[in-house]
């Protein structure tokens, strides 16, 4: 049969720091850094042992700016002996790495092909059948023009087309919105898979013909959870099939911790053990308290949350698999408690009453501040909810303690 | 929220009623001690808890003992229908709250239902009496505000503690212009960070210029090095010209000399046929001399004369040599042979003790025939055989002596035996017989005894003893005693005998003893008696026997010795006749015989001998002249066919030798002639190559050769320069040059070459380092390590920012909920109090106002403001009451509790009263409980559902209305 396979990856973000790390040790920080290139090293080997046809790159492979040598010198590396096995690659830059950076390129091997800034075609013969596939890398920085127009429409039936367009769906305004196209533009191309890149959640937009997004291959921070990966694509005749590969060397998840029944200290550190057991590999996690009932308030009230952080990350200490866990949190008890009083509802309530403004004007003194507004990013709606949550939780604690 | 009924199980006075009430105002009537206050305080009791037992409050226990406690049934607008029961239980009592949906709850779901108020709260605002309407007066500003929160002073103080707590915290986590806070802290290093990342990528930023600058150093090393490769090839060209230059001079001179040497001739190969032909002549001359030498050697040999004649006559001496040989042998074996005879001759005679001419020549005629030999044989056997004979004789005699004397000896030793004992003997056959009948009795008698004497008593004693044992353990004593009688019995029976049988029964084994050791003895005796006698008879017999036999021997004895003497004298004379004095021992007479035959032998074989010995002798004495007359010389019998051997040899030699140089004399004489002609042709050979070299002599010959050699030498050295000139393309340029030129060219292009060398060594360090460099920043992780530092700042900045941001939103909301009821709904409280008073007081009063201190003042419709103090009892109360129910009113949407009052409008004037309860009229979103003990104010409540509350102790609580 005249099948082709190959590799479809993207947002590599190789060597980017990631964010959102506290209290983290050095070395455990290193490993977590070593992370996209191990995540990449399972990319380049399992396209070296599965030999497939081709490996397709679309877009951030690096981390912007600040990439640093030893990523391009990893991909390099990568690169060659993805030509050792002579299997090659496709390469649309993205926003992150676009053309008109000033960074230092490394010289990559034959067997990689690079699209420029124009759309273009590049064919290659594979299993007795013409394999056509089309893409361009971003200019510069922002790529705002609906690039999907210049793509050309895909006219020979007996070959295989495959795009690789690094941007977003129009009209999804969650992400920076880059070479918008939408499905039925896709659609109309009549290509046999379109390869997309740059929203790092994994995503099928389409069964058939296949519009991907992989997401990235390592998870990088909090909100990019679970296992991260790339797909085997196997194109034949009849139609398409997508395996997922797992790449993670590590992964970032929450798990929610019931506190049902949790009346002492290490009754909590029990729960928590026997939440963090779902995950039986190297992982950062956001533990999140509920079921929370009186005694387990009464428990959780008796110090800060830092406090029962250090407690547990002391408790999970160095187990194998590497376990680190970023954060607690508790969610309000399922009944509202006693312990306040209508004045501290009524101070509760004012914090309810504020909009996104009113925070806003509230924490403009950190926040609007000259000197930090360049480390402190602009506070989510859900950071303000945790905040409120913080606040409501933390007034409980000093107004029981003061009791 | 709304009461609906109050059902008290036991509750101070009341026991066991239940009180239904309205909706809206509710008078509770009742005369002085009927209970109306217990009431009240049953609802606030069963609300918010029994009093502990400590507190000045009143816990109102059933004096009856009944059961402690009661319901409130409410209806609530979000709870909706609901009993709360409150019962004795801890100290506030045990409470469970009924919901509708048959849900039930504890303190908490009280708690919650009654909006978190806790009775002080309460008390503050929907709960008064006349009494504390007095209190008025000191209320002020903060107090009202409590009094507005409804929650107490403690409320307030834990918010403003808070407030400064987290105050201070976010002062701890950041300060505007601060160092120490965290947050400021992290900034700082934040920025540090940020200093350093950017040297950090500085550094990295010289990746790409210094990979740039590598490369270009590379193409810049790559034409350095074309170029040093063409220097060097100029250098090889200009030091192969210096080569080259004193080629040329060296070919201008041989050119010169060339010219010198042009018309050298010299035959080809000239030198090797002239040096071939010399050498052949020379040999050819000295083979000639050698022929002419030898021939006048061999003539000069010739000369001497030999005699061959006598060479025959020697060779006819010479083959009788053997027969010579053979006669000297002989001679000598018989001279030998002489001697040995003549020896055994003389030993024969010493033996024969001869001594003495005569008696030689008698024994040599001596008769020593066979016959004579066999005679004396004879005469030696006849002595032998007496001499046997007597010798036999004489050794019986002895043997019969001898035996005849031992018999003799025995004869007399025979031991006689005594009388006794032969007296005894002949009495023994009677004693035998006697002891044989005692033997007889004896044994009879003892086998009657034997049978039972031991066996009864034994019996009689084991029986005893058994039944004593079996009496003892039985204790029976009856079988004891049976026991110990049996016993008795047994004893008895012991020692019992038959004496007179045993008297003559000793008697008899005394005398057998006595004589049956004596028995064998007799026996012994009897028989060696008997053997005496025998041995006696025969001994005497023997002696007789041997004395006749010794007499007879000893005279065959003597005629034996007799016929002895005449044998010897026979001999004797036989012996004579042989010249020998006395008889030799018979043994040697035989020898004798044997030894003289021998001798005659002997002197014999002596004489033959002798005679051959003289006719060798003559035959060797004619050979010896023989050889003389040959050899024309004397010579000795000893050594003669040596000396002739050595002679013929000679002369045999030097008759061969002339033979063999007349050969060679024949063969010498045409060699001379072919030598003498060979000579002469290489004369003539030699000579035309001397001609052909121009040349006369050999020295000349020579000279003309070397210097035909040294001219084609130069002749081959010039083309060799040449090709080697031709070899080398040099540029015209440089043909002409000389050897300075060159070297300044060399020099110039040495110069050349170590500046682009220099210039090489700087690049590639440079390029060395870069690489370095390069490489370091390749697998530097200082850059990556600074950047993931910076977002973990960046993310802990943010985490205490957050922190940062609770507490700063807890105190705002803190601030701004103070705010709000100090700047908002106070004003709002106060404007609904004067509102009220305002009616209350008939338009006399129009508003109420704070002033500077915080304490209240009410402003007349004139302007005019008086402190609360000032007012008279009742415009005070009313004014207090006006401010609680624009508190209630407030709150309602909150806090929609009854309103109880105990009597507090006792001081109101009849227009007041009315206009207050027109008031209450209007506010039909309050439940009302009013209690009083004036009947005027149940007739006033028109539309009040009025309960008398003196009536239920008689009718014991089914009291309804």
């Amino acid at each position: 049969m005249s099948s082709i396979r190959f590799i479809h990856a993207a947002d590599l973000h190789l060597d980017s720091p990631f964010k959102g790390m506290t209290g983290l040790p050095l070395e455990q920080l290193n490993r977590l850094r070593a992370s996209t290139f191990t995540a990449f090293e399972n990319l380049i080997d399992h396209a070296c042992e599965a030999s497939v046809d081709f490996v397709l790159f679309v877009g951030d492979i690096y981390d912007g700016e600040d990439r640093s040598l030893r990523a391009q010198l990893k991909f390099q590396e990568g690169m060659e002996k993805l030509a050792a096995a002579n299997i090659p690659a496709f390469i649309s830059y993205g926003n992150h790495d676009h053309l008109n950076g000033t960074w230092t390129r490394f010289e990559l091997p034959s067997n990689v092909y690079v699209f420029d800034s124009d759309v273009s075609e590049a064919k290659l013969h594979v299993g007795g059948k013409d394999v056509f596939i089309y893409g361009f890398s971003y200019k510069e920085r922002h790529v705002r023009e609906a690039m999907i127009d210049r793509y050309p429409t895909a006219d020979k039936e007996e070959a295989y087309h495959i795009g690789m367009l690094h941007g977003s769906l129009a009209g999804d305004g969650s992400h920076a919105v880059y070479a918008p196209f939408t499905k039925r533009e896709l659609l109309a191309k009549r290509y046999d898979y379109w390869a997309l890149g740059h929203i790092h959640l994994r995503q099928i937009l389409h069964e058939d013909p296949p519009i991907v997004y992989p997401g990235n291959i390592q998870g990088r921070h909090r909100l990019e959870s679970g296992v991260k990966g790339f797909y085997e694509v196997e194109l034949t005749e009849v139609g398409a099939s997508l395996v997922f590969i797992d790449t993670s060397a590590l992964i970032f998840d929450h798990l929610d911790v019931s506190c049902v029944g949790v009346h002492h200290a290490n009754e909590w550190l029990a729960a928590c053990q026997e939440a963090l057991r779902q995950i039986d590999r190297p992982c950062v996690v956001d533990l999140v308290m509920g079921d929370i009932d009186e005694d387990a308030f009464e428990l959780f009230s008796q110090t800060s949350a830092d406090e029962w952080l250090e407690v547990l990350r002391e408790v999970v200490g160095e187990s194998e698999p590497f376990r680190w866990i970023q954060s607690i949190s508790f969610q309000q008890p399922v009944e509202q408690n006693s312990e306040s009083g209508v004045l501290v509802q009524s101070v509760l309530h004012e914090m309810d009453d504020w909009t996104d403004t009113d925070w806003k004007d509230v924490l403009k003194e950190v926040y609007q501040h000259a000197r930090t507004v360049k480390y402190l990013d602009v506070l989510t709606e859900e950071e303000l909810t945790e905040i409120q949550e913080d606040a409501t939780r933390i007034l409980r604690a000093e107004l029981s303690r003061l009791k | 929220m709304k009461i609906e009924k109050l059902v008290i199980y036991s509750f101070g006075k009341h026991e066991n009623i239940s009180i239904q009430l309205g909706s809206h105002v509710n008078v509770l009537y009742g005369l002085n001690e009927a209970g109306k206050t217990t009431i009240q305080q049953f609802i606030l009791h069963i609300l918010f808890g029994f009093p502990a037992r400590n507190s000045s409050l009143l816990r109102y226990e059933p004096k009856s003992g009944g059961k402690y406690g009661g319901q409130v049934h409410i209806q609530d607008s979000q709870f909706g229908k609901c009993t709360i029961e409150r019962v004795q239980g801890k100290s506030a009592g045990e409470v469970t709250v009924y919901f509708e949906d048959g849900k039930q709850g504890g303190e908490e779901a009280l708690q919650r239902l009654l909006r978190e108020y806790d009775r002080a709260a309460f008390e503050s605002i929907f709960s008064f009496s006349l009494l504390q309407l007095q209190g008025f007066e000191k209320m002020d500003e903060e107090e009202l505000s409590r009094t507005l929160l409804a929650s107490g002073t403690t409320g307030v103080d834990s918010l403003l503690e808070v407030e400064k707590r987290m105050e201070k915290e976010m002062g701890e986590l950041f300060k505007r212009s601060g160092r120490i806070p965290l947050m400021n802290v992290k900034m700082q290093e934040l920025r540090e960070l940020e200093i350093e990342l950017k040297v950090e990528e500085e550094r990295v930023a010289a990746y790409a210029p210094s990979i740039g600058r590598i490369r270009k150093i590379a193409e810049m090393l790559a034409t350095l090095r074309a170029q040093e490769k063409k220097c060097r090839e100029q250098l090889q060209t200009y030091s192969l010209l210096q080569q080259l230059l004193p080629l040329s001079r060296q070919k201008e001179q041989l050119e010169a000399r060339l010219s010198q040497l042009k018309d050298v001739r010299f035959p080809s190969d000239g030198i090797r046929r002239f040096e071939s032909l010399t050498g052949k002549l020379t040999e050819a001359e000295a083979a000639k001399k050698r022929v002419v030498h030898e021939m006048t050697e061999v003539e000069a040999l010739l000369q001497r004369h030999e005699q061959p004649e006598k060479l025959m006559e020697m060779e006819l001496l010479l083959a009788k040599e053997s027969e010579w040989h053979r006669w000297r042998a002989a001679l000598v074996t018989a001279t030998d042979e002489w001697q040995r005879l003549d020896g055994l001759e003389r030993r024969h005679m010493d033996r024969l003790g001869v001594k003495g001419e005569e008696a030689e020549a008698v024994l040599l005629a001596a008769d020593v025939s066979i016959r004579k030999e066999e005679e004396m044989h004879e005469l030696l056997r006849d002595m032998e055989e007496l001499s046997r004979e007597i010798s036999f004789a004489e050794s019986q005699k002895g043997r019969v002596e001898k035996e005849w004397e031992e018999t003799r000896a025995k004869l007399q030793a025979l031991e006689v035996p005594s009388t006794e004992d032969e007296e005894s003997v002949r009495e023994w056959p009677k004693i035998k017989q006697k002891l044989a009948e005692a033997k007889a009795f004896v044994s009879l008698g003892e086998r009657r005894t034997n049978r039972h004497t031991q066996a009864l008593p034994l019996g009689l004693f084991l029986l005893a003893l058994v039944c004593v044992i079996f009496g003892l353990v039985q204790q029976q004593w009856v079988v004891v005693l049976v026991g110990v009688v049996i016993g008795v019995g047994g004893g008895w029976m012991y020692p019992k005998k038959d004496d007179k049988h045993h008297a003559s029964l000793r008697e008899m084994r005394q005398f057998i003893a006595d004589y049956e050791s004596k028995e064998l003895e007799m026996e012994r005796l009897t028989f060696h008696l008997e053997n005496y006698r025998h041995e006696r008879e025969r001994l005497e017999e023997a002696e007789h026997t041997w004395e006749s036999r010794y007499e007879k021997l000893v005279e065959e004895l003597d005629e034996l010795v007799s016929r002895e003497v005449r044998a010897e004298g026979a001999f004797d004379l036989f012996m004579q006749q042989y010249g020998f004095d006395g008889l030799p021992s018979p043994g040697i007479v035989p020898e004798l015989f044997r030894i003289i035959r021998d001798m005659q032998e002997v002197a014999r074989e002596k004489e033959a001998v002798a005679e051959q010995q003289k006719i060798f002798e003559a035959h060797l004495a004619r050979r010896v002249s023989a050889v003389k007359n040959v050899l024309d010389q004397h010579v000795a019998s000893e050594g003669l066919y040596e000396l002739l051997r050595r002679k013929y040899s000679q002369l045999k030699e030097a008759v061969e030798q002339n033979k063999v140089l007349q050969a060679r004399k024949a063969q010498l004489e045409p060699l001379l002639e072919e030598k003498i002609v060979l000579v002469e042709a290489y004369e003539k050979g030699v000579s035309a190559l001397l001609a052909e070299a121009a040349v006369e002599t050999e020295e000349a010959f020579y000279t003309a050769y070397d210097r035909y050699q040294e001219m084609s030498r130069l002749q081959e050295q010039v083309a060799q320069i040449e090709k080697q000139l031709s070899a080398n393309q040099i540029s015209d340029e440089l043909k002409g040059a000389t050897e300075n030129e060159l070297e300044q060219r060399v020099k110039a292009v040495e110069t050349e070459m170590s500046a682009i060398d220099q210039q090489m060594t700087s690049l590639i360090h440079e390029k060395a380092s870069l690489e370095n460099k390069t490489e370091q920043l390749l697998t530097d992780e200082t850059h990556g390590d600074k950047l993931q530092l910076l977002a973990m700042k960046k993310a802990e900045l943010a985490a205490l920012a957050q922190k940062w941001s609770s507490r700063k939103a807890i105190a705002e909301a803190i601030r701004r909920t103070m705010f709000e009821l100090k700047e908002k709904k106070l004003p709002k409280v106060l404007d609904r109090a004067a509102d009220l008073f305002h009616q209350l007081t008939e338009e006399k009063y129009e508003a109420l106002a704070l002033s500077e201190k915080g304490t209240f003042l009410a402003i007349t419709s004139t302007g005019r403001r008086y402190p609360i103090a000032e007012l008279s009892q009742a415009t005070k109360e009313q004014a207090y009451i006006s401010l609680r129910l624009a508190l209630a009113e407030s709150v309602l949407l909150s806090a929609p509790f009854p309103i109880i009052m105990d009597d507090p409008f006792v001081h109101f004037d009849e227009r007041r009263l009315s206009r207050m309860i027109k008031i209450l009229g209007t506010l039909t979103k309050h439940q009302f409980i009013y209690f009083t003990c004036h009947q005027k104010m149940k007739e006033q409540w028109t539309d009040a559902t009025v309960i008398n509350v003196s009536d239920m102790g008689s009718e014991q609580g089914a009291f309804t209305l």
